[in-house]
């Protein structure tokens, strides 16, 4: 019971906060309550937690990674590109583009670590550069028509009864975890975030550690980039804009403390869902996705103050 | 007598190393644009370099605010959404509620004090990474400016003498670029001979050290966001009096811009260096390179690019500035 208690209350304070608003909100709108509506909130979320659980790794070893949102866009541009222009089948196409998020990683992994640029500049100028990329080899215009089996492999079908997005995003919340506590690189994360000296004087090869989670998430974004360009049905150079923010919000609502070594994979789903959560019920109010921009940046603000707060009185 | 001479050679080889040390970016850019008038001799015809002063003092007003603040140790991601909030409100309020001219420039510069006050104040007493809670006001501010103009273009028609004010000359100097001048003029005496300045600078180089000595070192910090939000909202107003009309994404990457402004011009984003005078050079060498970009023909996406990787090198540079 005690174990149960200390989870929630110390660990994982998201969870009541979770309930909070889905029982609100559910009260205001009855569809919340269906099982559609889980589905919905679930599905909406998906996306979003994929790239979350990469995030969370980058932050938890003390970095941030911006270029998420243009990492899907160039993937979600190129892939489709690939597909239609040059009638590649998917199935190669598919590792092309996650390869991309491969490098990128790497690259901003070389900066961070070798020339030891802060985290947020690097990843904000490959924000620029990509999303500028994206933009000239689609020339701005939606590449779409896709094949079908693209779409429903990757959105459209179910797995075991879970639609495929929902699934994924399990499946990957999962291993995150088990790498996060049972792997000796997922604990070198914690201690790199937590001192990077000690973890460099105690002989571990923080070098690696750190492009290995630049890695992660940049793979992660590609994969989410490809799972939204099946769901859109066509590469758009505009798809993960302020994307970035959404995902950092995800994690550091679930938990995650910015530059201090703390924070789990399963807290970042419950964060991620929090957001899903917020997404669809105000969509259901009517809201435009303007609203949801300032709704988005004030939770943020509103869900660090009172960790802050949390942390300084537990 | 021989040995003295030699000695003050060396000295004197030793400033001009020193010099290009200091200034090897500045040096770069110099050069990249001279080979650009030689390419294309309309680069430095007087009418375009007049053109890219005057884009320069737009860039430079927001990053002097930016100066004040990567100085102090923080940062600021959200001028570019005050700059569009501004346009926008002005706009708004000149068109569609006919409210004399002047009372929407104060109001502006209020919304430009009132964000930096947020950006302060969630900063120094939530005790959020700057970087976290300026993302965040960037998105509020940018969904709050499209929420207003509903994503439309305001037109502002016949205010002739708000126009002037990103138009006209005064002596044949641009008027943006003559209060560019005068404000750089008062950022400069702050910062070097008014106790704000050194605790700014104690404050970045060393937050720790400055709280114990006794610095008040939340009020300086929030002063110098409240400074940053102001300016980014003067420059909104120029801008907005230049094109005559409310545009909802004014000032998009203007924060990127105004970094690797202030960047280049030997600001260290560690904090704790900087000088005003190297922002006003950084700001004219940014504005003219991407003046550069547009005369060979660059198409705005590629421009987009080259600005990422300008923006990379010159914090880069302005790192390893700092660590020597």
């Amino acid at each position: 019971m005690y174990k149960i208690k200390n989870f929630i209350l110390l660990e994982n304070p998201i969870i009541l906060f979770l309930i909070g608003i889905y029982l609100i909100f559910g009260l205001l709108n009855k569809n919340m309550f269906s099982l559609d509506g889980l589905t919905n909130i679930l599905i909406q979320s998906s996306v979003i937690g994929i790239m979350a659980v990469g995030m969370t790794f980058v932050i938890v070893s003390g970095g941030l990674d911006l270029s998420v949102g243009s990492l899907m866009a160039i993937t979600s541009v190129l892939v489709s590109l690939l597909i239609k222009y040059l009638n590649i089948s998917f199935v190669y196409v598919v590792p092309i583009g996650l390869f991309l998020g491969v490098i990128s990683g790497i690259i901003i992994g070389i900066f961070v670590v070798y020339v030891k640029l802060p985290p947020f500049i690097i990843t904000l100028g490959m924000l620029i550069t990509l999303s500028g990329s994206a933009r000239l080899i689609s020339k701005a215009h939606p590449i779409s028509g896709l094949p079908e089996n693209f779409q429903n492999i990757f959105w459209h079908n179910s797995i075991f009864f879970i639609p495929t997005p929902i699934f994924i995003w399990i499946v990957i919340s999962i291993i995150g975890i088990i790498i996060q506590k049972f792997t000796t690189f997922g604990r070198y994360c914690y201690l790199i975030g937590n001192n990077q000296k000690a973890a460099e004087i105690s002989g571990i090869n923080i070098n690696r550690v750190i492009i290995l989670t630049y890695m992660i998430s940049g793979t992660l974004a590609s994969l989410a980039g490809i799972m939204l360009t099946a769901r859109l049905n066509s590469g758009q150079a505009l798809v993960g804009r302020g994307m970035e923010i959404i995902v950092i919000a995800a994690v550091v609502l679930g938990g995650t403390k910015l530059f201090k070594g703390i924070g789990n994979v399963l807290g970042t789903v419950f964060g991620t869902a929090v957001i899903g959560l917020i997404y669809v019920s105000l969509s259901f109010a009517g809201l435009s996705t303007n609203w949801q921009e300032v709704g988005l940046g004030a939770i943020l603000i509103v869900a660090i103050i009172i960790d802050n707060f949390r942390s300084r009185y537990i | 007598m021989m040995s003295e001479i030699s000695v003050k050679k060396r000295n004197q080889f030793y400033l001009i190393k020193n010099f290009f040390i200091k200034n090897q970016l500045l040096i770069i850019i110099l050069i990249f644009i001279i080979v650009i008038g030689i390419y294309k001799p309309v680069f430095l015809s007087t009418y375009n370099l007049m053109n890219i002063l005057r884009t320069s003092a737009l860039l430079g007003i927001v990053s002097i605010g930016m100066t004040f603040i990567m100085i102090s140790g923080g940062i600021d991601l959200s001028i570019g959404s005050v700059m569009g909030l501004v346009s926008v409100i002005i706009a708004g309020l000149t068109t569609n509620n006919k409210v004399p001219i002047y009372y929407c420039i104060i109001v502006a510069l209020l919304i430009g004090i009132f964000s930096g006050l947020i950006n302060g104040v969630l900063i120094t007493r939530g005790r959020i990474t700057p970087f976290i809670a300026t993302l965040a006001t960037m998105v509020i501010l940018r969904g709050v400016d499209l929420i207003y103009s509903n994503s439309r273009t305001i037109p502002i028609i016949g205010l002739e003498r708000f126009f002037i004010l990103g138009r006209g000359t005064i002596f044949s100097v641009p008027i943006p670029l003559f209060i560019f001048i005068i404000i750089s003029i008062i950022a400069i005496i702050f910062l070097k001979y008014h106790t704000f300045g050194n605790y700014i600078y104690a404050i970045g180089g060393n937050y720790e050290a400055s709280k114990y000595s006794g610095i008040r070192v939340d009020r300086y910090i929030l002063i110098s966001y409240i400074i940053g939000g102001c300016l980014a909202s003067l420059s909104g107003i120029i801008y907005t009096a230049r094109l005559a009309s409310g545009q909802p994404m004014l000032g998009e990457n203007f924060e990127m811009m105004s970094i690797a402004a202030v960047c280049v011009g030997g600001t260290s984003l560690l904090g704790g260096i900087g000088s005003i005078y190297g922002t006003l050079m950084g700001a004219i060498l940014i504005s003219a390179l991407y003046n550069s970009m547009s005369i060979i023909g660059l198409s705005t996406f590629l421009q987009e690019v080259a600005v990422g990787i300008v923006l990379v090198i010159a914090v880069i540079f302005s790192i390893k500035r700092k660590r020597s």
